[in-house]
């Protein structure tokens, strides 16, 4: 315990819940932070609208922070989270749900992008990964939630069958033809 | 390795994805490494996703602002709060609702007295706005008796537990014969006064009714503000020369005509119903008596507001807010012991603070008899008792410890050790029985 409050670092996510369990808030904090970048970058590419993906993975984290008490840690914590991610924003998509969503104004303080070191800075580079983002927010929900779950969240196939409830063949195939359905449409946006 | 080759080369691009994420077995990486060296097309094709991968994997990650979890908390602690509005909206009765119920409940008792005195429907037929006379076995009118029943969220607040018959939880609608029907008209209650009335109503159904008629004829003169809330409703309500549905009388002997949990209601000093604070997300509901005051904090806060206890008893129970009806009954039948304070800690335990005024030698009598009584209770078992507290001679305080873990929630649900996350409201009984507004979010670690 004194470990966890002194840092997080060797506090392993089943400790996190172990102590948000027992009470300790800040634990909660940790996960959050932990998380969040995950949560938003999912709900940044789902979603069209970066006012709405803010609103969806703050959903997702009170979700979560209801959910907590009952997770039995059958899988990872991470998986449980992507696993709350994805159907939130299948969700939220439903056209009832966005006309009563709320919105919270975007500002810096709330939601930046990444500082890591690349081509951002590249008018040209930003302006492609404009149109890719553009082109992956813009398939289907089936094949958008896979390409998010590889190609940005890095999981594993075994993870993305079990977060998406199916089969690592149908994982396979589906990331295939969505890679393929992304291409077509890179090109078509001569992109590629 | 010909068969390998000749595959087709749709067959083979569907590997290409599981072959560039690494995903592959070493036969289907040797097919496709075969099928490669021997097929420019799918080396293009190959390439391309080799390309896409990359792309994608150096887009832009998203990263929360310095003020995101502060947002997040916010809204967190809104929704609540607006949880909290709905509730009180729902209890409350707006003047819109009050008139179409009215109006539903006039239409209706036309609608049956119409068909009642039917030629032939029944022995005699009158007018409207006559006393009509009703056949034997015509179904009679309904009497509103409780104009404040709110309805919803009720059944989760209820006194009756779940496996009471529906019957219990819902008396505010109750068969009567021809007598006149009457509609208590209540004025629009501020929210505060919802809240109170939901409470002092719909948490304890039938039995805040039953009790309350049984000590309404004894607190009349001279009534508080906490014995107006104690009334049954439509007559804490009624305008002035309003004439108010009688109610049956009750057989206290029989238990009352109210089909309830409690079989048989003694008289005790059970006058007000508070709202335990919420353990989680659940609302804990108990029978408390007036003045008590309920205080919620970590076991540091709530043992710097109370004396030192002469006793701690810890038990286990099945349901929190029973649990604490059924001790505050049970004090009540100890000589000399008196309930002070109930205090719910956010974790792990609800103590019972009470007060002990006798001998040293009935002190001793008075907690074990509190024990055995608490080991009698349903689901309740003593687990330690602690007697090595201070006690002056003329007052004493005994502490009863009730560990939350294997609680069980009004709903059934087993509310484990991980359940009381500790980020809870809390709530503070005022002296006069009354919930206070004071209400929080709080951190027990901070």
């Amino acid at each position: 315990m004194a470990q966890a409050q002194d840092g997080t670092i060797g506090v392993t996510d089943q400790d996190l819940v172990e102590r948000f369990r027992q009470g300790d808030e800040l634990a909660f904090n940790e996960i959050v932070g932990r998380y969040s970048s995950k949560v938003l970058t999912i709900c940044t590419y789902y979603m069209k609208d970066p006012h709405e993906a803010l609103d969806v993975s703050q959903e997702v984290f009170i979700k979560i922070y209801r959910g907590l008490p009952a997770f039995r840690g059958d899988s990872k914590l991470s998986t449980w989270i992507h696993t709350i991610a994805i159907n939130t924003c299948r969700n939220h998509i439903s056209f009832f749900r966005r006309l009563f969503s709320r919105r919270t104004e975007l500002n810096d303080e709330l939601v930046v992008k990444s500082s890591l070191p690349g081509p951002e800075d590249d008018v040209l580079s930003r302006e492609r990964d404009s149109i890719l983002r553009r082109e992956v927010q813009a398939l289907p929900p089936r094949f958008k939630e896979i390409v998010i779950l590889k190609d940005l969240q890095e999981r594993s196939y075994e993870e993305i069958g079990e977060i998406l409830s199916i089969n690592q063949g149908t994982v396979k195939s589906r990331l295939h033809r969505a890679r393929e359905a992304l291409t077509e449409r890179l090109k078509r946006s001569k992109a590629f | 390795m010909d068969s390998i080759v000749t595959q087709p080369c749709s067959q083979i691009r569907e590997s290409f994805s599981a072959y560039v994420d690494g995903e592959v077995t070493k036969s289907e990486r040797a097919i496709v490494e075969s099928h490669l060296s021997a097929c420019p097309a799918c080396r293009d094709t190959l390439s391309e996703t080799v390309r896409l991968v990359s792309k994608l994997g150096s887009l832009q990650r998203v990263e929360p602002g310095p003020g995101y979890l502060a947002a997040l908390r916010q809204r967190m602690s809104v929704e609540e709060s607006f949880a909290d509005r709905v509730m009180a909206l729902l209890s409350s009765q707006t003047a819109v609702y009050r008139f179409s119920f009215a109006a539903a409940c006039v239409v209706c008792v036309v609608i049956t007295a119409d068909v009642a005195l039917r030629p032939g429907a029944g022995t005699a037929r009158g007018k409207l706005g006559e006393p009509a006379v009703f056949a034997a076995g015509t179904p009679a009118p309904l009497v509103i008796a409780e104009a404040g029943v709110p309805r919803g969220l009720a059944p989760s607040l209820r006194a009756g537990r779940d496996d009471a018959p529906k019957a219990a939880r819902t008396p505010a609608v109750r068969p009567v014969g021809p007598a006149p029907i009457v509609l208590a008209k209540a004025p629009r209650p501020g929210a505060g006064e919802a809240r109170q009335r939901m409470r002092s109503v719909k948490i304890l159904g039938p039995k805040l009714e039953t009790l309350t008629r049984a000590s309404a004829a004894d607190r009349h003169p001279g009534d508080t503000e906490a014995g107006e809330s104690a009334r049954p409703v439509n007559e804490s309500r009624m305008a002035p020369g309003q004439v108010l549905a009688q109610p049956p009388p009750i057989d206290l002997a029989a238990g009352g005509n109210i089909p309830g949990r409690v079989p048989k209601l003694e008289p005790e000093p059970v006058v007000e119903a508070v709202q335990v604070p919420a353990i989680g997300r659940r609302k804990l509901t108990a029978v408390l008596p007036a003045g008590l005051e309920v205080i919620e904090g970590t076991p540091a806060e709530t043992a710097a507001s109370t004396a030192t206890p002469a006793a701690t008893i810890q038990i286990e129970v099945s349901d929190v807010a029973d649990c604490i009806k059924d001790l505050v009954r049970l004090v009540d039948q100890i000589d000399g012991l008196s309930m002070r304070q109930v205090l719910v800690l956010s974790a792990p335990a609800i103590d019972l603070h009470l007060g002990y005024s006798g001998s040293q030698q009935g002190f001793v009598a008075a907690v074990e008899h509190l024990k055995a009584g608490v080991n009698g209770l349903p689901g309740g078992r003593t687990v330690a008792v602690d007697a090595d507290g201070v006690a002056t001679a003329t007052s004493r305080l005994v502490r009863i410890r009730l560990p939350l873990a294997g609680l069980r929630s009004r709903s059934g649900a087993r509310l484990g050790p991980g359940e009381a996350p500790g980020l809870e409201r809390r709530r503070v009984m005022a002296p006069d029985g009354l919930v206070s507004a004071s209400k929080r979010w709080y951190n027990p670690s901070s």
